[in-house]
């Protein structure tokens, strides 16, 4: 047996303590509450087992002592479900510790983000002096949301089957955030299985992203969602082939919420610098550096960086 | 009984069984099915027997309905909620998804025996009261 394999079963089992312990403190729940909170327990804790899975690389690599304290610590704890509830939400925020050394720059982007919400999660939480089970309701509400979000991103990248990646996909259209898009431009580009009509699927969820995240920016610049989503794509493809190094440290644009950090720092400048009604006429009004055509039509032909950069002198000028 | 479909078993276990148990006292069965093809063969042959149905939305469109209707699967339970509708115009339906669309309630508006419930709205309990409600249990 390798030591990965080894090193696997041994954490699961202490995990799966978990629920037993925290269940000896809820003395004061009634027995179908106490069910209720161990099924949420097991739920969560299911759900960190997977992420184990997922990541064992990393535990291997000597992190697994924290995780073990903690674990043990939690029985040690008093008698509120809040802090079984909280010692959950250390656990998760410890796996997702274990995560960052991976070496994949998408995958780390992404633990990043998530344990970043734990944590304002944990946070808001070690503020509080719950006793009452509707304040205990909200707290696992938010943690579902978050762990959510984390085990659907971590199935986008190691897809359990190709439907369970459909459905995964069909949940970013309709639940995903604008961040996500980089995950799913990585998903594009390196795809975890063969995508064939799938494409299709993720188009669907880009789509749905940017028209409930990104209204303000698709009625400024006029476009539908589908031209947003081709003026980011061809925006970085066109960055791809800026020679210039000045011009790549100073405008980024290699995955999509560095091109519309741009497209909101634009439209941001011409509304403040000509006010709104302005500022659209001179979206459509023809440009000598783009030979006569309109800056909305160079955006939509992927021209982000110039026109940023045209901005950003017409920003510096003074102003009569 | 129950019937619960949604293609994404492993998520909605936690859901399946924590309704199976609170279900038991009442002698209600509750039977989970993931694949749409074969729920909606169980509907049509055991509607008779069936007290309430909690049906996802984004599912596969499987062999029982296209894929252009179904919009590539995003709304394959809105048209199963229809064929549910055509043979049990007063049966009650829970819709338990993650979809959403504008107007969508819309949809059920008239249909005093459909509910829409958005998953990220509801935990377990919230969930098991919902069914209770519509069982008229509570």
């Amino acid at each position: 047996m390798t030591t990965k394999a080894a090193i696997l079963p041994v954490l699961v089992k202490q995990i799966k303590l978990l629920p037993g312990l925290v269940g000896e403190t809820q003395s004061g729940m009634s027995p179908s509450k106490k069910l209720l909170f161990d099924t949420q327990v097991n739920t969560v804790l299911r759900r960190c087992t997977e992420t184990i899975d997922r990541n064992v690389t990393a535990l291997v690599a000597g992190k697994s002592i924290k995780l073990r304290r903690k674990i043990s610590e939690a029985g040690k704890s008093n008698d509120s479900a809040m802090s079984a509830a909280l010692q959950l939400i250390n656990l998760l925020r410890l796996i997702e510790e274990h995560l960052g050394p991976i070496q994949k720059p998408l995958e780390t982007k992404i633990t990043e983000a998530v344990s970043e919400s734990i944590s304002s999660l944990s946070r808001e939480v070690d503020k509080l002096s719950v006793r009452n089970e509707s304040e205990i309701k909200s707290h696992w509400h938010s943690l579902n949301r978050n762990i959510e979000g984390l085990l659907r991103k971590l199935e986008l990248l190691h897809p359990h089957s190709r439907q369970a990646f459909q459905a995964t996909l069909w949940w970013f259209s309709q639940q995903g955030k604008s961040m996500d898009l980089d995950l799913l431009f990585g998903i594009r580009n390196k795809p975890p299985l063969a995508l064939n009509e799938l494409s299709k699927v993720i188009d669907k969820a880009e789509q749905g992203i940017v028209a409930r995240e990104k209204k303000e920016l698709l009625s400024f610049y006029q476009m539908t969602p589908q031209q947003l989503l081709s003026t980011i794509q061809k925006t970085i493809r066109n960055c791809r082939a800026v020679s210039s190094p000045y011009l790549k440290r100073a405008f980024k644009a290699e995955v999509p919420t560095q091109v519309i950090k741009h497209l909101e720092g634009i439209r941001r400048t011409l509304q403040v610098s000509l006010g709104p009604e302005r500022a659209r006429e001179w979206l459509n009004s023809p440009l000598e550096l783009f030979d006569g055509k309109t800056a909305r039509f160079a955006l939509l032909a992927g021209e982000t960086l110039p026109l940023l950069h045209l901005i950003k002198r017409f920003d510096e000028a003074p102003h009569y | 009984m129950i019937l619960f479909i949604d293609d994404e078993a492993r998520l909605m276990d936690s859901y399946y069984n924590y309704l199976e148990i609170e279900m038991e006292p009442y002698g209600q069965e509750v039977r989970f099915i993931s694949d749409v093809d074969e729920a909606l063969n169980y509907f049509e042959n055991q509607h008779a027997e069936i007290d309430l149905v909690i049906l996802d939305v984004m599912m596969p469109f499987g062999k029982s309905f296209s894929a252009s209707r179904s919009n590539s699967g995003l709304a394959t339970g809105l048209l199963f909620y229809k064929r549910i509708r055509n043979l049990t115009p007063s049966l009650p339906v829970l819709i338990f998804t993650n979809y959403y669309e504008d107007g969508l309630e819309k949809l059920f508006a008239n249909d005093s025996k459909c509910q829409l419930l958005q998953k990220s709205d509801y935990l377990l309990e919230d969930f098991v009261f919902e069914v209770k409600k519509s069982l008229s249990l509570c």
